[in-house]
């Protein structure tokens, strides 16, 4: 049986330093060099490597030469994704693996082969580990902003192997707490774009203010503490989001809320401004006792959040739902 | 028969090169695939990165200034991360042109001829076989109507598929040669183009470059808001992730479904 040996691989290394992706092995055969179409052996998968296209082929060092297995791509990581991997603790075992790879003399890129499905497994596997890091930086105001946030978010964006929901969701998320809008809207548009279970960017958004619900109430529960859930955009769809995650929000008399779209109005810019543009948020009993007195001095009744014990949904029917 | 697209496909230029003149090279660095993409989307196309035998090329073919150059109905070589599938231009103004063979491969003599060629011959064999962009579709048409059996002869994937006649004399076009012989090849001066010349069609990314793709735009501040979501919804719209750009563009081709 004629041995496959691997040679090189054919891929575009400028703009990738920050990813980890597969390239279309060049194996040699008989003396004869081929691109392999997903690394297979069989006839149409073969191409052949002729003078002209003989220059867009990374060649590996002679001594790197290995028996290539059908099936079998190229796995590259650029140099500042494997550095990020590097920094970040529950990316070890990530880490371990890609430590072993091969260096490639240009930009500093590692490689080694493997499918396309394993690479894709261990990508999903990253993104996993990464997640829950990026979902806590994104309430912590220092971390997103000066600490690790924005690393958590490249990493979570350049490990996942797919745009899925859930990928939005969560890049959408982390713009949402840096109040980056329009990168928010983009991404919005964009899933609208792809994904069939998105119907348009209002939908998107629809589904970012549940998602951010879900996360608050899975907060306030862990915590078992006080807290206020906050979420930007429609007021209608803000309350309901937060009532159907079982966080009760009162005024200072227990009244169900009626509010007219003014005070309602002024019950969100308030909120907002009492929160410094947080979302997901459990308040530390320092902070509420600071924002006790912002509400002292504003004069509004906004009262505290009490999540878990009152599971009760009041009416809420301010003018917009009235419609 | 259908109007033939634009046809761009991508690879690394001058990847062998890349070890070696990494420490040395004077040239400009290249741009990022991201920046290509880009540029080629938006008609941004003054001063876009050129591998150094596109300059050579250009070089010997007296061509005034830079150009970037596009397959017509097809497009080669057969691998690549991504393609992009571009409406046929047909506006004079753009200062484009179209060749029924590949410039390129002449000046860097790839393309066999009859006998040898001086660079002024082929500047000249260029210059006088150049097809005004507003023309070139009819006359592509009845090129392939003489020289090919039937009309999708000329998207077939077969190198014993060849043309009975090549426009060019001096060119010699023998069965498994390279398609790039006679396949026709269209250009346009590297300029930044009027916004609406370049319209994309369809764009077939490998794996993950798409999402890759969004990710570099997302990041990049040369659109206003209105300009960036249309972007971004032309490339969810066109742009498709599959395993081998190339073989999808071509089953899209022959099969009629880019139309």
């Amino acid at each position: 049986m004629t041995q496959k040996l691997l040679i090189g691989f054919v891929a575009d290394l400028n703009g990738n330093k920050n990813a980890i992706f597969s390239a279309e092995p060049v194996i040699r055969v008989d003396g004869t060099d081929y691109l392999a179409h997903n690394g297979r052996h069989d006839a149409a998968s073969l191409v052949a490597i002729t003078a002209e296209t003989a220059t867009y082929v990374h060649r590996f060092r002679e001594s790197s030469h290995r028996p290539h297995a059908s099936g079998d791509v190229v796995w590259l990581i650029g140099a500042s994704l494997r550095g990020s991997i590097d920094s970040v603790n529950p990316l070890l075992p990530v880490l371990r693996r890609v430590r072993d790879w091969e260096t490639y003399e240009v930009q500093g890129f590692a490689w080694t082969t493997g499918s396309r499905t394993a690479l894709y497994d261990l990508r999903m596997q990253a993104r996993n580990a990464v997640q829950p890091l990026l979902l806590s930086a994104v309430a912590d105001d220092m971390e997103l902003r000066a600490g690790d946030g924005r690393t958590y978010f490249e990493l979570f964006s350049e490990l996942s192997p797919v745009e899925d929901l859930d990928y939005f969701l969560t890049r959408a998320l982390y713009y949402r707490q840096l109040r980056d809008l329009n990168r928010e809207e983009l991404t919005a548009v964009y899933a609208a774009g792809i994904l069939r279970q998105v119907r348009s960017a209002r939908h998107f958004r629809k589904l970012l203010h549940r998602r951010i619900a879900d996360l608050n109430a899975e907060r306030v529960v862990s915590a078992s503490t006080r807290t206020v859930p906050i979420a930007t955009g429609a007021m209608s769809e803000y309350w309901r989001q937060a009532f159907s995650s079982t966080l009760f929000i009162s005024n200072f008399d227990t009244r169900p809320f009626r509010l007219s779209s003014q005070e309602h109005a002024l019950r969100m810019a308030h909120l907002e401004a009492l929160t410094d543009r947080r979302a997901l948020d459990v308040w530390s009993p320092w902070e509420l006792e600071d924002r006790d007195r912002d509400r002292d001095r504003v004069g509004n009744r906004l009262h505290a959040v009490e999540v878990g014990q009152h599971l009760r949904t009041p009416t809420v029917t301010s003018d917009e739902e009235r419609g | 028969m259908k109007l033939m697209p634009w046809i761009q496909g991508m690879r690394d230029y001058e990847a062998s090169n890349q070890k070696a003149e990494s420490a040395t090279s004077t040239d400009p660095a290249p741009m990022a695939w991201q920046e290509i993409v880009f540029r080629r989307l938006t008609g941004r196309l003054e001063g876009i990165s050129q591998g150094k035998g596109t300059r050579f090329a250009e070089h010997v073919l007296e061509l005034a200034e830079p150009h970037v150059y596009y397959g017509v109905g097809r497009n080669s070589p057969d691998f690549g991360d991504f393609v992009i599938v571009f409406d046929p231009v047909s506006d004079d103004a753009s200062g484009g042109a179209v060749a029924p063979f590949d410039t390129g491969g002449l000046a860097s003599g790839h393309s066999r001829v009859r006998a040898p060629l001086s660079f002024r011959r082929m500047a000249a064999i260029v210059r006088d076989a150049s097809i005004p962009t507003s023309t070139h579709q009819r006359a592509l048409r009845q090129w392939i109507r003489r020289a090919f059996a039937r009309d999708r002869d000329y998207l077939a994937d077969d190198k014993n598929l060849t043309p009975s006649e090549h426009l060019i004399p001096e060119i010699i076009v023998q069965p498994g040669v390279d398609q790039r012989r006679w396949a026709w090849e269209a250009r346009l001066p590297a300029r930044d183009t009027e916004p609406d010349l370049l319209r994309p069609r369809r764009l077939y990314f490998r794996d993950d470059y798409r999402a890759r793709y969004q990710r570099w735009v997302d990041q990049d501040n040369r659109m206003d808001l209105a300009t960036a979501k249309q972007h971004m919804r032309m490339i969810a719209r066109s742009g498709r992730p599959v395993d081998r750009p190339y073989d999808v563009m071509m089953k899209g081709l022959q099969n009629g479904w880019l139309r």
